[in-house]
């Protein structure tokens, strides 16, 4: 990830994910554009519905690193045997979204030392919160 | 994106003023994306835009006055939602760095009209106004209502089928946000039955804090 963004983009980037999903009215608005747009579809990319819905640095360099790390998920695995990371996270945003009981979502990362994949689950990632939030993890270098 | 005024008085000039050099900063700022006309995103743009064409029947040839129009956004929607469509478009803006970069960008659609100004531009089956109402700056309420039923009024003479528009909702329990406008769909049906002699439809609940009214003429 360092080598695709200035250190300072990915906190804000993480930020803005993690708003955008956030319980409340941002979960709302997200449900409704899956629902109209179904931007988590198969037949868009992470990176087209990143920047439908502008999830990405205004910095053009940036910007192109945080596409490229986009892109790049399609080579890492997935805690789904046979499903790389990039489809893990757009299959299950989808059926987040579409489900009644829509979860918000927390986007964090973790070191490839740890895990080489894209790790899903649910859980409650805030010590300030007991919510339950559907966490997606990326592996970063 | 930006909005007009139709009446003549002064005060709605310094309001038209005022939200013409808002908007050309903004563009300048962002250029011709979602963000140039203040929205979030291209995906919420296009979401308002989808209730507005609630208002249309284009399963027939149709004319379209897209009032606030900004740089044309609502072409890319037409292209996508309806391509088959016969469409005459004519958007209009009280910004003129809006209306330039719209030609610059709809140049090789020459059937699509731009024109500058602070009313419709003809009449047309239909008038869509997306985002107009909603950044008030320093206007005082009421003299920001003034405007709004002037536009209202407006879209009502220049269309034949019906208009659409959008408002930011008034949240209970929360503040109003300095500068923007909120508002009830109630205040502003009760104007277009009683002053504009329509029939209304409100669109709620479709995952943003506003609500669309849909305005029929002739039902």
């Amino acid at each position: 990830m360092g080598k695709l963004m200035l250190d300072r983009y990915v906190g804000d980037i993480q930020a803005e994910l993690n708003f955008r999903f956030s319980p409340g009215d941002p979960l709302k608005e997200m449900i409704a554009l899956q629902r109209e747009f179904a931007m988590f579809s198969n037949s868009h990319t992470l990176m087209s519905a990143a920047a439908l819905l502008n999830l990405a640095p205004s910095d053009p360099a940036a910007r192109r690193g945080w596409f490229t790390f986009l892109a790049n998920l399609r080579r890492v695995p997935s805690d789904r045997a046979g499903v790389n990371g990039h489809n893990r996270i757009r299959s299950v945003l989808r059926t987040n979204l579409l489900s009644p009981g829509a979860k918000p979502v927390h986007f964090t990362h973790h070191s490839v030392q740890e895990n080489r994949g894209v790790l899903v689950s649910t859980g409650a990632p805030l010590v300030f919160s007991r919510r339950q939030y559907l966490i997606i993890s990326a592996p970063v270098t | 994106m930006t909005a007009g005024v139709a009446g003549g008085n002064r005060p709605l000039r310094e309001i038209r003023d005022s939200v013409e050099a808002y908007y050309s900063r903004v563009l300048e700022r962002h250029g011709p994306t979602a963000r140039g006309v203040d929205w979030q995103c291209t995906a919420t743009q296009y979401l308002r835009l989808v209730q507005l064409l609630k208002v249309c029947d284009l399963g027939r040839p149709s004319s379209l006055n897209d009032f606030g129009c900004g740089y044309g956004a609502l072409l890319a929607l037409l292209a996508e939602r309806f391509p088959d469509a016969a469409i005459d478009y004519h958007g209009v803006d009280v910004s003129p760095a809006m209306i330039g970069a719209a030609r610059s960008l709809w140049s090789a659609k020459p059937d699509a009209r731009f024109s500058v100004g602070a009313k419709c531009p003809r009449r047309a089956d239909y008038s869509l106004a997306s985002g107009v109402f909603n950044v008030r700056l320093d206007s005082p309420v009421d003299r920001w209502e003034r405007y709004v039923e002037s536009i209202l009024g407006d879209l009502r003479r220049r269309s034949g089928k019906g208009f659409a528009v959008n408002f930011l909702r008034r949240k209970r329990g929360q503040p109003p946000v300095a500068g923007l406008y909120h508002s009830t769909p109630r205040r502003w049906t009760a104007f277009c039955v009683k002053e504009l002699d329509c029939t209304t439809e409100v669109v709620a609940n479709y995952g943003l804090a506003e609500f669309t009214l849909l305005a029929r003429i002739g039902d």
